[in-house]
Formats: structure tokens, C-alpha cells, sequence
């Protein structure tokens, strides 16, 4: 049940902007606030790039677009959209009280383990994120931001937060497939209370989406994609095992007890074991 | 109204015996949370409930029948669409057995309202209000696992009123050693006139939303008093949820708003597993179910399901300090019922940063 590395990447940035416990404050303090995760911005340019996370700061007036790297490469066309990106962009996507003076600074997110790779293949700033610190490089445009990366931020004792964004469209199956499975309890509970619930229903696949994911509306793009995903693996969920069908079953007719429910807690963590080693799980079906 | 005023008026048992219970025949109110407007019937835990009209637009009465025995009757207050208000004088037993059944019942989303300790606190000094003493109840029960169950249990209950009451509170609370138990479960709260049994009231109001009228025979004043609480109640809700994760339209833009409740357990969780466990077993008073997994060394993820109406929830706890994500969609009351659970089973001096 472990998040992706670019989830977890776009967590601990959008923790560096939540005043939270155990996590460094450091962009909440001056500002910033997250506003748009993984939306689509058109560029004058006529180009269109999609960063994971832009949080400004309406104190600041500044907008910093980011981009978590979880992998090796950076693409190259990517990085040359990102360059053509200019403030004036921002202004029908993000709020602040004088959009004319909104100043923006483009950084990639990344991990001290591929740093080394990325790095030579741009000119943007990074954040880095390794175990025990945060370090940023390269100038970030405003000396506000320069002045609290230009030093090495220690992790030591701080936790992770994971929960801000659940998972990406592009994650894999195994990734996703957790949240489906509690999706559909909860789905089902929900439901059981006034009618008898379809899960087969394409409908519901869409219907589960919104409760997985808090921004489910921005997934425009990978909404249809990804409701066929969440149908495919609740129809495999539900024909793999029959205990896990007996006790939906029972909740959907409004019959679970106590019981029933701590039932089905090992029953998910036994599909979640068998489906965590396979990285595909609907590309079968 | 005038049923009510009929019902504050029965024979005084003034007893000790019956302090703890409230006196029997009394009147008691209860403030109940859903999410969905009242069902004409409800049929659950062996008791057939049925709501009759009593002529008013926002006044029913309640009619429990358990399978044997006599049938009990409810004011139903249903005003507010989100906070019902129940009032008998039923005896207390029976009451709570009716209550109980209808907040464990999965197939609805009563839920009760859920008074932390601080709330309790911050109610004594409302306007108009008298603090005259409070309630402590203490067990560490929930952190026992199977094996252990019949070993001593810590446990503390306390009750205290009158005029002492105030200096008894600052010296238990200076205490140390017991300041972990200290969570209120209850506070006495006089209303009205300090000289005068007729135009005064005095309830002890529980941490689980149920006010037992002690002294006094002003049902105006009980009444107010269940109000101002419930007023309270409500604005912190609203407060919980604005924090809620999801996205918000400002001017044609889709903005992502919301933060975790962060809480934090100064005296660290020892067995951090069996916490969890219990705390995710689906049984009251938490409801919830979570499938657990690891983020780091003692460090743990939760994808819950809120029993109370079954939205998804998110947790990630440590040995001393716990996040709660609660999303668009997602009913406040659960951050109280967490909070108030917490401070009664686990750490009197457990905070949420949100709450405080």
C-alpha cells in the first residue's frame, strides 16, 4: 500500500505550505498557500504545460510552479514549455488581490537519490528532498525563498504527511487499488442506507472517484481513463474473492454487524498483498 | 413547552444513590448530530422507533418500543435539521438504551454530539452561566489488549459540585500524577437565578450531548441552556469543517483549500499497534474502519471509513502525534467524537491544534 514516489513528492511540498506538526512551515510561513494541483495552464504561447503543484503567496505576490520528479529524466520539450511560461499565464488561474504585479518562479521537486541525473538538464531551481533534509539550489527569483533554501533544512524527527493528495492518474495499478477497495466499502455503505447499490454500474466507478479523491474534478484529462481503471478493478476485486463478495454483499443489503466489518478488514489486506506484487493488475482484463 | 414544564416537576429524590444517574424521572435532553433528516421509522437493535406528529411543524414525539416492555416516549425537536433535540423523563436507563441504539445503528447517521473537555470548560463561562461543578470519568480499558483484560483496571470517576468546586478543579489539575485522567466527562452548569429553585436550573451536561436537569425547575432556563450548547457545538463544526480537503470555485477557478487536524499525544503511545487496532475495530466509541500501512519505522498510514455516515478519511499516527485528513463530503462530528474519545480513553492532555 506505499504511495508512489511522485505522490509522496507532491506531499512533502504541499506539507512545506500547511502550517502542520512534524513538518517544516517553511512556505506556509511565508505565505504560500497551495492553489492548483496538476491543472492545466495555457501559455500564451499557445503551448500548454500542466505542473503538480502551484502554490502562491499572496503576501509575496509570487507564485512558485512546480514540477515533482520521481524518475531519472527531465524532458526536454517539458522544460522549454515551463521557460516559455509567463506570469501574466497565471492570472485566470490563481487569486491574488493585483494579478499584474504576481511575480512566478519555476522549480522541480526531486529526490537526493536522482538529483545528480536531473540536474545537469535544466536551468530551473530544485528542491531536494533526501531522508534526513531539504536542500534547495540555484536562485528561486526572490530573496525570500533564496534566503530560507539557501541552507540545508533538517527532516530529523519530522513524519511525512501522505494525505493531501491520494494518488496521480499516471500512478500504478497497485498504488490506486487500495483506495478503490476502501472506495467501494465506503461507497457501499453509504449507498446500502437508502438503496440497493449497483457496483457494477459504470456509474458508481465515477461515483467512487469522488470519494477517493478530493480533486477529482481537475482530472478532466484522466477521468475517463481512469473511471474504466476503477471499474476494471472493482469487477476483478469482487470475482477474486468470494469472501470479499459475501461481505460487501452483506453490507450492500444493509446486514453488516460489527463483526462483518472486522472481517473485511483482513480480507483487504490480504487482495491488497496479492495485488501489491503486480504492478499492472488491469491491464489483463 | 408546557408537557416540559409538567415533567421538571416530579418527586425530588435529593439521594446520593441517584445523583450519578441524574434523578430518575427527571427531565433529560439529548442533542443528536446526522446527516440526514429524521426518519419517520427506525427499526434497529431491537427497538421499533416511530416518529408521530404532534400538531406543531418542528415538535414530534418519539415513540421507542423495545421488543419487550413498555414503550418510551421522546420530545423530538427537529428545528435544526442537523441537531435533533430529544427530551423525556423516562428513567434514565431506558433512555440511554434508546440512544445507544440509535447512534450504534449502522443502517443511519445519528451520531451524539461530542463535548471535549475544553468545550465542557468553555461552556461554564458562557453568558448567563454558573459553573457549580464537574464530572470526571477515566478508564484505560481501551489500550488493553485481549490478554490482559482481566488485569486491574485504572480507572477514575469523580464527581464534584457546590461551592468548592472551583478550587477542588485547580487543585486536581495541579496535580501531576492524575493530570492525565483529567478529562471532563461532565460539567454542572447553574442558569438563571442563584436565590431561586423556581426560576433557576441547574444540568449536568455530559460530553456525549446529554443534559440531566439536577436542581431546579425552570424549563425556560434548561432549555436555553441546551441552546446556547448546541449554538456552540454547531459554530465548531463549522469551524472543522472549513478545514476540510477538496477544491473550491473562486470566480471560475478551481482552487484546492483545506489542512489536516493535527493531533498530539504528549505522553507517547507505547503500544502503538494496539492503538490503532483498537481505535479501528468498528466498534463504538470511535466507528471506525482502517486498513493500515506502514510509511516508516513506527510510523503508520490509516485509509479509514467513517462509520457515522461512510466517507473515506485518512489517518497517519505515530507514537506521538496523529494526522487526520477529513475531506469534502466528510461530516465534522467525527474530529469531535475523535477528540473528546481521546481525551476520555487514552490522554486527558491529548490536543488538536484545530480545536484548541
Amino acid at each position: 500500500m506505499t504511495a508512489s514516489e511522485h505522490t509522496r513528492l507532491i506531499n512533502k511540498f504541499i506539507g512545506l505550505c500547511k502550517d502542520t506538526i512534524q513538518w517544516p512551515n517553511i512556505l506556509s510561513e511565508l505565505g504560500y498557500e497551495v492553489q492548483l494541483i496538476e491543472q492545466t495552464i495555457n501559455l500564451k504561447s499557445a503551448q500548454k504545460i500542466s505542473p503538480d503543484v502551484v502554490a502562491v503567496s499572496r503576501k509575496l505576490l509570487h507564485a512558485i510552479i512546480t514540477d515533482c520528479k520521481s524518475g531519472n529524466n527531465i524532458n526536454n520539450e517539458q522544460d522549454l514549455r515551463y521557460l516559455e511560461l509567463v506570469s501574466d499565464d497565471l492570472k485566470y488561474h490563481v487569486t491574488v488581490h493585483d494579478t499584474n504585479q504576481l511575480k512566478h518562479t519555476v522549480c522541480y521537486v526531486d529526490n537526493h537519490t536522482n538529483h545528480s541525473q536531473l540536474e545537469p538538464h535544466t536551468t530551473f531551481p530544485f528542491i531536494t528532498f533526501s531522508d534526513d533534509a531539504i536542500q534547495g539550489q540555484r536562485d528561486f527569483g526572490i530573496k525570500q525563498l533564496n534566503e530560507i533554501l539557501c541552507d540545508s533544512i533538517s527532516l530529523e524527527g519530522m513524519r511525512e504527511p501522505t494525505g493531501y493528495y491520494p494518488f496521480s492518474p499516471d500512478d500504478e495499478d497497485y498504488v490506486i487499488a487500495p483506495h478503490v477497495l476502501r472506495g467501494l466499502i465506503s461507497y457501499v455503505m453509504m449507498k446500502g442506507r437508502t438503496i440497493q447499490p449497483q457496483i457494477n454500474d459504470p456509474a458508481t466507478a465515477l461515483e467512487i472517484l469522488k470519494l477517493i479523491h478530493p480533486y477529482n474534478v481537475i482530472y478532466s484529462r484522466h477521468r475517463d481513463s481512469l473511471i474504466k481503471k476503477i471499474e476494471t478493478m472493482i469487477n476483478i476485486f469482487m470475482k477474486s474473492s468470494k469472501e470479499f463478495n459475501e461481505q460487501v454483499s452483506k453490507i450492500e443489503r444493509s446486514e453488516h454487524k460489527t463483526s462483518t466489518l472486522q472481517s473485511l478488514v483482513k480480507i483487504c489486506e490480504s487482495l491488497i498483498t496479492r495485488y501489491e506484487s503486480q504492478r499492472h493488475i488491469t491491464d489483463k482484463f | 413547552m408546557d408537557h416540559l414544564e409538567s415533567i421538571i416537576y416530579p418527586p425530588k429524590y435529593e439521594d446520593e444513590e441517584y445523583s450519578s444517574k441524574g434523578r430518575l424521572r427527571e427531565l433529560k435532553t439529548y442533542i443528536l448530530e446526522s446527516n440526514e433528516s429524521f426518519p419517520a421509522q427506525v427499526n434497529t437493535g431491537g427497538i421499533s422507533c416511530e416518529v408521530v406528529d404532534t400538531g406543531l411543524e418542528n415538535m414530534k414525539i418519539l415513540r421507542a418500543r423495545p421488543k419487550s416492555g413498555s414503550t418510551h416516549e421522546f420530545f423530538l425537536d427537529v428545528s435544526d435539521n442537523r441537531f435533533f433535540v430529544l427530551h423525556t423523563n423516562d428513567k434514565l436507563e431506558d433512555a440511554y438504551r434508546v440512544i445507544e441504539t440509535l447512534t450504534k445503528d449502522y443502517h443511519h447517521t445519528f451520531d451524539n454530539t461530542w463535548f471535549y473537555s475544553n468545550m465542557l470548560k468553555r461552556l461554564a463561562d458562557k453568558s448567563g452561566n454558573f459553573f457549580k461543578g464537574f464530572g470526571v470519568s477515566y478508564s484505560d480499558k481501551f489500550l488493553r489488549s485481549a490478554e490482559d483484560e482481566d488485569s486491574d483496571i485504572e480507572d477514575l470517576n469523580l464527581s464534584i459540585s457546590g461551592s468548592l468546586a472551583e478550587e477542588m478543579q485547580q487543585l486536581i489539575e495541579a496535580c501531576s500524577n492524575i493530570k492525565r485522567t483529567i478529562a471532563y466527562n461532565k460539567v454542572r452548569i447553574l442558569r438563571g437565578s442563584k436565590h431561586s429553585l423556581v426560576n433557576s436550573v441547574q444540568d449536568d451536561i455530559y460530553n456525549t450531548g446529554y443534559f440531566a436537569v439536577k436542581r431546579g425547575k425552570s424549563v425556560q432556563d434548561h432549555l436555553q441552556l441546551v441552546d446556547i450548547c448546541k449554538d456552540e457545538y454547531s459554530e465548531t463544526i463549522d469551524d472543522v469543517e472549513n478545514l476540510r480537503i477538496g477544491v473550491k470555485e473562486v470566480k471560475g477557478r478551481t482552487l484546492v483549500e483545506g489542512k489536516s487536524f493535527d493531533f498530539v499525544f504528549p505522553n507517547k503511545i507505547e503500544n502503538l499497534s494496539l492503538f490503532i487496532e483498537k481505535m479501528f475495530n468498528s466498534a463504538m466509541p470511535f466507528k471506525l474502519w482502517g486498513l493500515k500501512s506502514k510509511i516508516h519505522d513506527d510510523y503508520f498510514k490509516i485509509m479509514a471509513v467513517d462509520l457515522h455516515t461512510g466517507n473515506p478519511m485518512d489517518f497517519e499516527i505515530a507514537n506521538d502525534m496523529m494526522r487526520v485528513y477529513l475531506f469534502k463530503g466528510n461530516c465534522g462530528n467525527t474530529i469531535l467524537r475523535l477528540f473528546t474519545n481521546l481525551q476520555m480513553y487514552y490522554d486527558s492532555n491529548t490536543t488538536c491544534s484545530q480545536l484548541n
